[in-house]
């Protein structure tokens, strides 16, 4: 069983979401190990990043509806954390 | 010096091994390591494809390859990753065997607090605790300015105004009435709560530019996934205790339908800001000792129905689909800097005083348009009571729908109504319908200097009051010699209104009308982007569950809550 292996194991039992700096504990690999590796299994594939990723945002109806195009006119501002899931296999009927 | 040679263990080296046979007997030999040539195919490296078709033996290597990857793929070894592993693994265990001294990790920080803020069992204990942080300092702290702002509205700016009003002729005309008791008392009723809401969006950014919201969403991802959600879809729950209509555009961040439908309808529950004031202003009168917690209550009970309701959407028209286990990256904690907690605060509060000048505002010049038309009694235009007014008409049909709630009065479901236009509208419509003439509550106003005087001594007391509510927070009350606060008329005004409504359980019936403000339909402009954003049928569905639902549990809250009381 190889160190992606491993990775992809510790996410598969995982009861909730797991945190970058949790799992690079568990792997004892630096956090910028973790991101490399990662990077390799969403190439090949087994893992997804989320988009959007880091900051994005949503506006106040009022003041620009759905045409929010820059921070200054946007009032409620929503930080969504990077996030990467798992590709699910699909389930054999 | 040795050449690395990283061993892929028992899948994959048989087929290096027959591949570097190969290899090594065709003409590609003297160009390529062998080796490095198989690997590379195995891996599908694109590059190649074009030099070993110009090759003699090129397409039967490639050949081969596939047919060892086949049947590697059929073995379940996944072949890309499996090579990426093997020389993770070589490189681990290089990087291991030469950097002796610093296999401890380092702990930051940020990591010292996560350990106890992202915990599995205190997560959500610290998230509850600072939510409820958020919502006394919005009641007690802003409560002070809140006083201020209603003090200077109703006191100098209203009779500053009726003075104006006289010395150019129009004293005692409809103009007068639409000014004072339309604009002033109905606008100005929503805009002293933006200490209140200044407040709250004051807070909220503090959380945020520390970093802690994307912690929020992490503790709080069990309990998302209690009702078939991940735990992002509540970051557009956390926007909704701003506001339901950017919360419902927030949704667009959730990477499939199913799971924007059921977020998108359980948003609207995330109590907005402009439902904060009733809830300030009711427990001020009500619950004078618990506004804050009563406040607060509020919020949980949006989380909780939400939560229940989710359960509900899951296992009949929205049926679960397994969620992939997620990695979060966490942000690291920052100290949040004054320049961005301000642009934060002052941009939300700027969207709301928007609000209030345009859509509002409109609002509010039809009810009081409403309320001036006199519909019976011997009253004319601008000079009617209210109660004969066409208003209290129109209110009156709806009333006998909410007695079972404890507050089947027109003015209450006058205000419920005009609600629907925007949440802020509920608190302007109030000081309207239980209209009270203030100025002459406050006697003589004195001159002009007088006035801005006490408007900046006012200021002063408020801002001292504000820093004496801090250390309430954690309980130590130094504003406890201060004895009562004195209600204003209009508080005197709603308190009877409801002591009436609900056969003298007045405290019940405004829990019930804070229930049901808390639950029925978003405003307009939520109702909009939810038809926007996931159709028709599920705006209707948002319409009509969300105010049978809120009408049920208001009745509920006051009919158990009176066999409880007596």
């Amino acid at each position: 069983m190889t160190i992606l292996d491993r990775l992809l194991d510790e996410l598969r039992s995982a009861k909730g979401p797991i945190s970058t700096t949790d799992l690079a504990r568990r792997l004892e690999v630096s956090e910028s190990t973790l991101d490399g590796m990662m990077s390799v299994l969403v190439a090949t594939g087994k893992l997804k990043g989320d988009e959007p990723q880091g900051d994005t945002y949503a506006c106040s109806g009022v003041a620009c509806g759905t045409k929010c195009v820059g921070l200054d006119d946007c009032a409620f501002i929503v930080s969504v954390p990077t996030t990467v899931h798992l590709v699910l296999e699909p389930t054999a009927r | 010096m040795t050449a690395l040679r990283i061993d892929y263990g028992p899948d994959l080296e048989p087929a290096i091994a027959q591949l570097e046979t190969t290899i090594a007997d065709s003409d590609l030999a003297e160009t390529y390591p062998s080796r490095w040539l198989a690997i590379a195919l195995l891996d599908h490296d694109a590059g190649l494809t074009d030099d070993l078709l110009a090759s003699t033996s090129g397409q039967a290597l490639l050949d081969l390859t596939d047919t060892l990857s086949t049947d590697l793929t059929g073995r379940g070894v996944d072949v890309a990753t499996a090579i990426a592993g093997h020389r993770f693994d070589a490189v681990h265990e290089i990087a291991r065997e030469t950097s002796h001294g610093h296999h401890e990790t380092t702990v930051s920080t940020t990591d010292r607090i996560d350990a106890v803020v992202t915990n599995r069992w205190l997560g959500i204990p610290i998230f509850l605790g600072l939510m409820w942080a958020v919502f006394k300092i919005t009641t007690d702290v802003a409560g002070a300015f809140l006083d201020w702002v209603d003090v200077t509205v109703s006191g100098p700016i209203s009779s500053l105004t009726t003075s104006l009003l006289t010395a150019i002729g129009l004293g005692g005309t409809w103009v007068e009435s639409l000014v004072v008791d339309g604009a002033i008392a109905g606008v100005g009723a929503i805009l002293v709560f933006i200490p209140v809401l200044f407040c709250l969006y004051l807070a909220l950014a503090f959380l945020e530019d520390t970093g802690y919201m994307a912690r929020a969403a992490f503790v709080m991802d069990r309990a998302m996934r209690g009702i078939g959600l991940q735990g992002k879809s509540f970051l557009p729950m956390m926007v909704g205790f701003g506001c339901t209509v950017p919360a419902v555009y927030a949704t667009r961040t959730l990477d499939n339908q199913r799971d924007r439908i059921l977020t998108t309808m359980l948003v609207p529950f995330m109590s907005c800001g402009a439902r904060l004031p009733v809830y300030v202003l009711l427990g001020a009168i009500f619950f004078p000792d618990y506004a804050g917690l009563a406040v607060f209550a509020m919020y949980l009970l949006g989380i909780a129905v939400a939560l229940v309701l989710g359960l509900v959407l899951r296992r009949t028209v929205l049926p679960v689909t397994k969620h992939a286990p997620t990695i979060m990256e966490m942000p690291p904690y920052r100290m949040p800097t004054a320049r961005s907690i301000w642009f934060h605060t002052w941009t939300r509060t700027k969207a709301f005083l928007r609000e209030a000048g345009s859509i509002i505002f409109i609002t509010m010049m039809v009810v009081w348009l409403l309320m001036a038309i006199p519909l019976s009694g011997s009253g004319s235009f601008a000079d009617t009571d209210v109660d004969d007014s066409a208003f209290a008409a129109v209110s009156g049909v709806v009333a006998p729908v909410f007695e079972p709630a404890g507050f089947g009065s027109w003015e209450a479901t006058g205000s419920i109504l005009s609600g629907f236009v925007a949440k802020e509208v509920v608190i302007g419509t109030m000081a309207q319908a239980y209209g009270v003439d203030e100025i002459d509550d406050a006697g003589n106003p004195g001159s002009v200097s007088a006035q801005a005087w006490s408007v900046v001594t006012g200021f002063g007391q408020a801002s001292v009051d504000a820093v004496r509510a801090i250390p309430g927070i954690v309980g130590i009350n130094l504003n406890a010699e201060d004895g009562e606060d004195e209600s204003t008329a209009l508080q005197t005004s709603i308190e009877v209104g409801f002591e009436q409504s609900s056969g003298g359980k007045g405290a019940l019936g405004a829990l019930a009308f804070m229930v049901f403000v808390l639950l029925y339909t978003p405003c307009m402009a939520a109702v909009g982007a939810i038809k926007g954003e996931i159709g028709a049928k599920w705006m209707w569905a948002s319409i009509i569950g969300q105010t049978a639902l809120a009408w049920v549990m208001a009745v509920a809250v006051f009919q158990i809550g009176s066999r409880i009381v007596g």
